[in-house]
């Protein structure tokens, strides 16, 4: 490849990197594409199984409930891991039921497949699309009503969420304060979830809970946030800020539901 | 006789073909793995780049360039960011990358693939943080610090993985 002329070979491999971009945009590749995905999809089961496993052996355990555990592991060897996850799949689905039951709200719901590629963003691929109803910026929630993200691309049978955490997330929040301050929840590369632009004049607290404002497109009020945490407050500034606690877990996800506009 | 001879190396280059179009799928499946599974700073690990780094110190083949460019397709469907981003930027990345292992680092030693480990993943990143910025998207400086836990690990896990993959290869005579 070097013997040849350097920038015929760079032009042909940005031709052919052209082609496939243009290709794919006009939906040529899904015979290619399709299968793939199909083929990662399926290999990528096991994540959520394994992500569990891990959470469950990170919590502390007192002599009695190791050696229970223990017993219960010879006895259940097999299965333990099963019926926690379909445990915790149920109390979770239940949860989403019970606050779908109180608000009319038309919803999917929805299994996460994994984080996307990108170790930079703070995205998770879900297994519902635009055949499904799906659209973007629809919300997305879990548990009873935990807004975690909403959807930034959407393709036939799967979509992307962009959750709170991310850098370029930004959602329009009220904190549930005296004054019902209203901000903009950013995120910052998963790193943490902020409230910024909140009025200097009014009082924010550790502990006031943070929810949707409804003043951001497709997203309804009253969808939970979290709750601040710290609050900076400069005197010279505009604005104050506020450090908050997501509801849930943002890295451990495996069923949400999508918020869809109703028809 | 002369016929069965090509059928046979024609059989060989598309099995060949196939087992590498499916150990790339491997790599991948186990980048999308890392990234979920391991804790933060460990998540930042670009697998995809030690793996396409280690080959090419191994064997110095331009087929890399063709297998970044796969790798940047499977990136770039599991992605959230327009279709294109990661083929460009891996693609071109490691085409640079080649020549300059071709043209200066072509004498396989460990310092020489460490070098290239670190020219890979800082084009890499140079390229997708231009795309990012044309796509819109906001900078913080927070990006850097995953930039440079990525560059760090990868550095240092393609330094250990390719001393001792070096030293089996060599071992089993599996280097050409």
């Amino acid at each position: 490849m070097v013997t040849k002329s350097k920038t015929a070979t760079f032009f042909t491999i940005f031709l052919v990197i052209i082609f496939v971009v243009g290709f794919s945009y006009f939906h040529w590749l899904d015979f290619i594409e399709k299968p793939l995905i199909s083929i990662v999809d399926w290999s990528l089961k096991p994540v959520n199984s394994i992500k569990a496993y891990f959470k469950k052996t990170d919590q502390p355990l007192t002599t009695d409930d190791r050696n229970v555990l223990n017993e219960l592991k010879q006895k259940q060897k097999n299965n333990k891991t099963n019926i926690q996850i379909l445990t915790e799949e149920n109390i979770e689905l239940k949860k989403q039921l019970n606050f779908f039951a109180k608000n009319n709200f038309e919803h999917i719901g929805a299994i996460v497949l994994s984080r996307t590629v990108n170790p930079l963003a703070t995205t998770i691929m879900i297994d519902k699309g635009d055949k499904d109803g799906v659209e973007i910026d629809n919300p997305v929630v879990v548990s009873e009503g935990i807004l975690i993200g909403k959807v930034v691309k959407v393709e036939d049978n799967r979509s992307a969420v962009r959750l709170i955490n991310d850098n370029t997330s930004a959602i329009g929040a009220t904190v549930m304060n005296n004054d019902r301050s209203i901000g903009l929840v950013e995120g910052g590369y998963g790193l943490g979830v902020r409230m910024n632009y909140i009025p200097q004049n009014e009082v924010v607290t550790p502990g006031d809970v943070v929810i949707s404002s409804g003043l951001s497109d497709a997203i309804p009020r009253g969808l939970v946030i979290g709750t601040i945490e710290v609050v900076d407050k400069q005197p010279h500034e505009p604005f104050q800020q506020a450090v908050i606690t997501p509801a849930t877990d943002l890295g451990y996800i495996n069923l949400v539901s999508v918020i869809i506009q109703k028809k | 006789m002369l016929c069965n001879f090509y059928i046979f190396i024609m059989l060989k280059s598309i099995l060949q073909t196939i087992f590498y179009f499916f150990l790339i799928i491997i790599v991948f499946v186990l980048s999308l793995y890392s990234s979920y599974l391991l804790p933060y700073p460990f998540e930042n690990i670009n697998l995809v780049i030690i793996f396409l780094i280690i080959v090419l110190g191994l064997y110095g083949s331009g087929n890399i360039v063709w297998a970044a460019f796969l790798f940047g397709v499977l990136m770039d469907l599991y992605s959230e960011l327009p279709f294109g981003i990661f083929t460009f930027s891996l693609t071109i990345s490691f085409l640079l990358v080649y020549w300059l292992y071709y043209e200066f680092f072509a004498n396989k030693s460990i310092w020489a693939v460490a070098t290239i480990a670190v020219v890979s993943v800082v084009l890499f990143r140079i390229f997708y943080t231009i795309f990012i910025i044309f796509n819109g998207s906001k900078i913080k400086l927070t990006l850097f610090t995953y930039y440079g836990w990525e560059l760090l690990f990868t550095t240092i896990l393609t330094f250990s993985l390719y001393f001792v993959l070096e030293k089996i290869f060599i071992r089993f005579k599996l280097l050409k």
